[in-house]
């Protein structure tokens, strides 16, 4: 039987019309534990979880006290790990009003990268345009210096991503690796996992079988690097700039084949992972809700589950420590059926007039989401840990208030303490209306990132307070 | 405090190659940021000045460097390898700008991208391989165990001259060659013949001359600032721009007989790759994106207002379209006037029981099915655009708007102006129609300046309901679907989308949009003020045609911006 590599994968991908793929070399391998890595320094793991629309805001923040507080309704699926939780309510998204474009985008542009949008061709649905974001998104920046040696800096998991059947624009990106670049999400949890998981755990000779096919193309992007050079000698200077940012991703792929693949006492490659056309859109695939209409974002749940459980095992796996779960994307064109939501989610913001009750209970759900993703994270065994205990997950939207799209008082939520870089226990911090940017500076502190800036200067006045 | 932001909005519109502005609108908004309303280059109105296209003047704009998209990387590793997998499908979505995804300006290559590439290529070379026979005929022999590994390099040599012009769509330069041969032999240390000339074909696949589209020029006598592009390049050119795929032998072989050199031997081979069968999947893909349908597949609706509308229909109505303007281009007298009125559409069996067609066609195929003309009128009419322009429930008029303004009229509104809570939901009354719910819009005059451009264009389609099929009734009342086009060469009152549609047709605007659109995907970017003799040339060959379509496609391959560069030193020019 052909074993996971590279090789296999075309007899794997061809097979289309296969229901779950029957991958029996994979079965095998679940539960395999991988070699102990050497504990170092304690691993610390930067998340961001991100939904969009905003939220209720009466019934998101807690009312009473900083502690002690009683969970309002959206957050109440999060109870079991309310001792986590550092609440942030108070912060601006700043570069907003500034940016061009409609709101969504902005809100998006500036969530990670502390910076306003800027005119560019990017045309959105209700008019207006803009260009991509003209910063790192934090999660790169703390990658970058982090995830020297793990195969991937970042990764970025979309579920149901993009909902208006086109590509990246400054409407639905929120990750970027440098300005005015977007780094989008995976979208089809199977070439996910092919990406994510190759040559993970296997037999020896499987290993060293993958070795040999690191080997061959360490050969193939050497002989193409010649060819780029080659090229950008004689172009002109814009097309050059191209090629060598081209070029300069064929390298860092070639960097990456001499990272490790996987190694922790809990690595496990995650099984029954689909490809997202075979997932079943009357029920969602497991039979775990009917609705009364058939439709594509049936698959959500099922792809946020298989999208999450990604996430934690390349985190428990060490193929990367920072990583990114987008549930799909500002004025989302999904529909919540299993919730008997069968508008779109932009619809009941504010689209078709807002209606609050079905915002809260679409808010929810998405906090059920997390909730599920906290729980996977502390099943992963370190030691006398778990994986939970070293990460901190960013929680925030794009927008505060559905229908108005307020900048003000946005719903950032930290949970867990990167293994003390934090003080968490269960606190509503309340703020007067701080930038956002604060807080980007301190995530990037925490993870070692000197600086006290991050994103656009003019809106930053230093670390933010309380964190610790 | 505020002028009168209708004759606001009227006063600021003006012609300007083609390109109108609703920036005008920010009048009523007077803290909208910079940049809203801009055209979607970028610019303000101001700065794109027609320009002049003097006799003799050469003007070919700006020649981004263009990256092979996803449904091109897919045709052309079908044309040069037989593979039928579609690997396109499976690299990260195109940044799309214009509307298009070959806009060389915004097309960046992420980590993501890079690793899918190198993953595709070893797909396509495990593939590859053992059909190496097809390539050369020692193949075989050196493919055999023992082979003797002098006769297995030349073989390794020969399907490096074979294989690499026609992966790099020319002539190979021996450097390119030498170096190729240097990985075989490098890889067969490790590797045995089949391993390592993979790694060849997976190299030349990773490198730029495949999956970018490079060119070589010539001098134009007597004009230093611009350069002709050479036959290998307009080969390339043609075969991209009417089939989305690289050259074929027939092309291949035109070039090297030295018969495309001129405009006039462009249009000859642009005239006979447009009978092609290739070009209709370039047609269709072109209207996929100009008419925004790619995302109608997966759209829902009101099961319970709706409950035929399963998630089969979607793609359905994508291809009733697609087949529709397929045949627009391809089949009747092919000009935009049928494009706009024409009163058929194609359906099979699912879609006619869909659409509540009595002795309408049966099975899967499609068949072109004649519509009510009182009714229907065009691709404006196409439950597609009319249901993805729609919510779950309800019409709306003002995507319609929007999207008819922008890609009809190539009007770009700017976005509503920032704290605005949309009120259509705030009207108590639950029978309220749309046109209700919309009214504050024209009531409120900091909603009016803008909206007086929008919803009476989309509330026009009222007769046709979310699902994009006709109602007579709303709520129990009898639809009103009246509406004005504002500040257009056609500007007036209409009733129903059949006034609307022939308006349209009638507009020279809306002529130049659907120029411009297709000067923007043929050419990979979108236009500058240098494009005025490209531009002027296409508009006045689309005009002089009646708007025939086909000759609007053929016209593009004989623009300056086609058949030229613009000198490196001339290329700082903004």
């Amino acid at each position: 039987m052909r074993i996971h590599q590279p090789f296999s994968r075309r007899s794997l991908l061809a097979t289309a019309g296969a229901a779950t793929l029957a991958l029996p070399w994979l079965e095998a391998l679940s539960g395999q534990r991988i070699a102990k890595a050497q504990a170092a320094t304690p691993i610390k793991r930067f998340l961001v979880f991100f939904w969009p629309g905003g939220v209720i805001k009466d019934q998101f923040w807690p009312t009473g006290g900083d502690t002690g507080f009683e969970l309002p309704y959206i957050l109440k699926p999060m109870e079991a790990f309310r001792d986590r939780l550092l609440l942030l309510d108070g912060l601006d998204l700043k570069p907003m009003p500034d940016g061009v474009g409609q709101e969504h985008a902005k809100g998006m542009g500036a969530l990670l990268t502390g910076r306003a949008l800027g005119p560019g061709e990017f045309a959105f649905f209700n008019g207006g345009s803009a260009d991509f974001a003209q910063g790192p998104s934090v999660d790169h920046v703390i990658g970058q210096h982090i995830g020297a040696q793990n195969k991937f800096k970042t990764l970025e998991y979309g579920v149901l991503w993009p909902t208006y059947g086109s590509g990246p624009t400054p409407q639905n990106i929120i990750n970027y690796s440098a300005a005015g670049q977007p780094a989008q999400p995976m979208r089809d949890p199977y070439q996910a996992f092919m990406r994510v998981f190759a040559g993970v755990g296997g037999t020896a000779s499987e290993a060293d079988a993958f070795a040999l096919r690191n080997k061959k193309t360490q050969l193939v992007l050497d002989a193409a690097a010649k060819e780029f050079e080659a090229v950008s000698a004689v172009v002109g200077m814009e097309d050059r700039a191209r090629l060598q940012e081209h070029l300069a991703r064929l390298q860092e792929v070639g960097a990456s084949l001499g990272a490790g693949s996987g190694s922790g006492e809990s690595c496990k490659v995650p099984t029954g992972i689909t490809s997202a056309d075979q997932i079943n859109y009357e029920t969602g695939g497991d039979g775990s809700h009917q609705t009364i209409e058939t439709s594509t974002s049936n698959r959500m749940p099922i792809i946020g589950k298989q999208m999450m459980d990604m996430a934690v095992m390349s985190l428990a796996c060490d193929l990367t420590r920072v990583a990114t779960v987008q549930w799909t994307d500002a004025a989302s064109r999904a529909s919540f059926p299993w919730l008997n939501l069968h508008e779109n989610h932009h619809f009941y913001q504010h689209d078709g007039g807002f209606q609050q009750q079905p915002c809260a209970d679409i808010c929810k759900f998405f906090m059920e989401q997390l909730a599920y993703l906290c729980t996977q994270l502390s099943l992963v065994k370190e030691g006398d840990k778990t994986l939970l205990d070293s990460t901190t997950i960013l929680v925030a939207s794009e927008i505060s208030d559905p229908p108005s799209h307020d900048y003000r008082r946005a719903p950032f939520m930290l949970v867990g303490d990167a293994g003390g870089a934090f003080k968490t226990g269960g606190r509503h911090l309340k703020y007067d209306a701080l930038p956002h940017n604060n807080l980007l500076v301190s995530l990037m502190n925490a993870y070692g990132v000197p600086g006290e800036t991050f994103g656009e200067e003019r809106y930053c006045t230093g670390p933010l307070t309380g964190l610790i | 405090m505020f002028e009168d932001p209708t004759s606001s909005c009227l006063r600021s519109l003006g012609l300007a190659l083609g390109l109108l502005s609703l920036s005008a609108c920010n009048q009523a908004s007077p803290d909208a940021p910079l940049g809203d309303g801009r055209l979607p280059n970028g610019k303000t109105p101001e700065q794109v000045t027609p320009g002049t296209c003097t006799e003799g003047s050469i003007l070919p704009g700006p020649s981004p460097l263009r990256r092979l998209t996803r449904f091109e990387y897919n045709n052309t590793l079908r044309d040069l390898l037989g593979d039928t997998t579609a690997p396109g499908n499976r690299l990260p979505l195109e940044e799309q700008s214009l509307g298009f995804d070959n806009d060389a300006n915004v097309l960046k290559v992420s980590r993501l991208l890079a690793e899918a590439y190198v993953g595709a290529t070893q797909l396509l070379a495990d593939a590859a391989v053992p059909e190496l026979g097809t390539w050369v005929s020692c193949a075989a022999q050196a493919q055999a165990p023992g082979s003797d590994p002098v006769q297995a390099e030349q073989c390794a040599s020969q399907f490096i001259d074979a294989f690499g012009p026609r992966a790099y769509r020319r002539a190979l330069a021996p450097e390119e060659r030498a170096r190729m041969l240097a990985l075989y032999t490098s890889a067969r240390q490790s590797f045995d013949f089949n391993g390592a000339v993979g790694a060849v074909i997976e190299a030349m696949l990773l490198s730029p001359q495949f999956l970018y589209r490079l060119e070589s020029t010539l001098p134009v006598a007597g004009n230093p600032n611009v350069l002709a592009v050479d036959s290998w390049g307009l080969a390339s050119r043609l075969s991209y721009f009417l089939w989305g795929s690289m050259p074929d032998p027939a092309l291949f072989d035109v070039v090297r007989a030295g018969q495309l050199v001129t405009a006039a031997d462009v249009r000859a081979q642009a005239e006979r790759m447009f009978d092609d069968p290739r070009t209709r999947s370039v047609v269709r893909h072109f209207n996929r994106y100009w008419l925004d349908i790619g995302g109608v597949d997966g759209q829902t609706k009101d099961a319970a207002l709706f409950p035929d509308y399963t998630s089969a229909i979607g793609p359905l109505l994508r291809q009733q379209t697609e087949n529709f303007v397929e045949h627009v281009y391809f089949g009747g007298a092919g000009t935009l006037n049928d494009l706009l009125t024409a009163p058929y559409t194609f359906m099979n069996g699912p879609l006619a029981t869909f659409h509540g067609l009595s002795n309408g066609p049966t099975g899967e195929a499609f068949v072109k099915v004649d519509l009510d003309p009182t009714r229907h009128s065009g691709v404006l009419t196409e439950p597609s655009i009319l249901s993805w322009n729609a919510t779950a429930d309800r019409t709306h008029p003002i995507l319609r708007g929007v999207f008819i303004r922008r890609k009809f009229l190539c009007q770009e509104p700017p976005p509503p102006p920032p704290g605005v809570v949309d009120s259509r939901g705030t009207i108590a009354d639950p029978n309220a129609t749309e046109r209700e719910r919309l009214a504050i819009h024209s009531q409120d005059p900091i909603c009016a300046a803008c909206h007086a451009s929008i919803e009476p264009i989309g509330l026009a389609f009222e007769n046709f309901d979310a699902t994009g099929r006709w109602r007579d009734l709303e709520g129990g009342r009898p639809v009103d679907a009246t509406g004005h086009i504002l500040g257009t060469d056609v500007e007036g009152d209409v009733n129903g989308a059949i006034e609307l549609t022939q308006k349209l047709a009638q507009s020279e605007q809306v002529r130049q949009c659907v120029a411009l659109n297709w000067f923007r995907f043929a050419n990979g970017r979108g236009e500058t003020e240098q494009d005025v003799c490209s531009t002027q040339r296409v508009n006045q060959r689309f005009a002089d045609s009646g708007g025939n379509l086909r000759e609007l496609v053929l016209t593009m391959t004989q623009t300056d911006a086609f058949l030229y560069r613009m000198a490196p030193s001339s290329e700082a020019m903004p």
